[in-house]
């Protein structure tokens, strides 16, 4: 049985978990419009989009996005509207 | 504003396209397991079944609503030229008819989503998984087709971002 303390910590940390936003590689969709979106959707610089672009590219997944839950599952929702793949999962997974 | 230029076949094939995928999505409640359909509505959980589940049905119908107007766009953009008539002969010489779009934002990122949508729905028709080719023995057709509107959304993406 877990004493009040460590119950408490142990919320504080299911509660501090930040979660992510995933974006996956798929292979129809192009660079081009990949970088578009992040650019688009999030305000990344060209720089920064072309850079989660290549890294979903060549590593299979990046993480485009940080915060909380609902935020999160805004940001996939809006992937999936462009034709991208996402998910969202706690950060600590 | 941007500018497409089509031919009238190309033209044609796009509003096919796009009325197939509006009835897709119109069909989506029940054929939970094409996977065409999978790929246009994907799970936003990969490890947590029943939050997937949640989120598709509190999310799904915003988004096959949402899709399905993007084709709209498509088609009305298309469409308002008469469709092109097998008896016109081609006298030498004589200039080809163009189908001349015009897209202002909003529509520019309708015909975007959209043509994402149709490479999606044709690469899972294809059977394209990997990233080097269709698997051999593909529809050459659909496959000239899905090649084609790669070429068509590159160029929309560079023309929209050089407005930018």
């Amino acid at each position: 049985m877990q004493t009040a303390e460590q119950t408490e910590r142990s919320e504080k940390s299911a509660f501090d978990t930040p979660w992510i936003t995933l974006v996956w590689n798929d292979p129809v969709n192009l660079m081009s419009y990949v970088s578009h979106v992040f650019r688009s959707y999030f305000g990344f610089t060209k720089d920064e989009a072309d850079r989660r672009m290549l890294l979903v590219h060549t590593e299979g997944k990046a993480v485009v996005a940080t915060g909380n839950r609902e935020e999160m599952e805004r940001h996939v929702e809006a992937m999936h509207d462009y034709g991208l793949w996402a998910t969202l999962q706690r950060s600590s997974e | 504003m941007i500018t497409g230029v089509f031919t009238p076949e190309e033209a044609a094939i796009l509003a096919d396209l796009a009325r197939d995928i509006v009835a897709l999505l119109d069909s989506h409640a029940s054929r939970p397991d094409d996977p065409a359909l999978a790929r246009l509505l994907p799970d936003a959980y990969r490890d947590d079944a029943e939050a997937a589940a949640d989120f598709r049905r509190f999310t799904v119908d915003g988004l096959v609503e949402r899709k399905t107007e993007n084709a709209k766009v498509v088609l009305e953009s298309v469409t308002q030229f008469p469709a092109p008539t097998t008896r016109a002969p081609r006298l030498p010489g004589k200039r080809t008819a163009r189908v001349v779009v015009e897209l202002d934002d909003r529509a520019a990122g309708a015909w975007m989503r959209t043509i994402t949508d149709l490479r999606l729905t044709l690469a899972s028709r294809l059977g394209i998984v990997a990233e080097d080719s269709a698997p051999r023995g593909a529809d050459e057709g659909l496959l000239a087709l899905y090649d084609w509107l790669a070429f068509v959304q590159d160029s929309l993406v560079r023309a929209v971002d050089s407005t930018r």
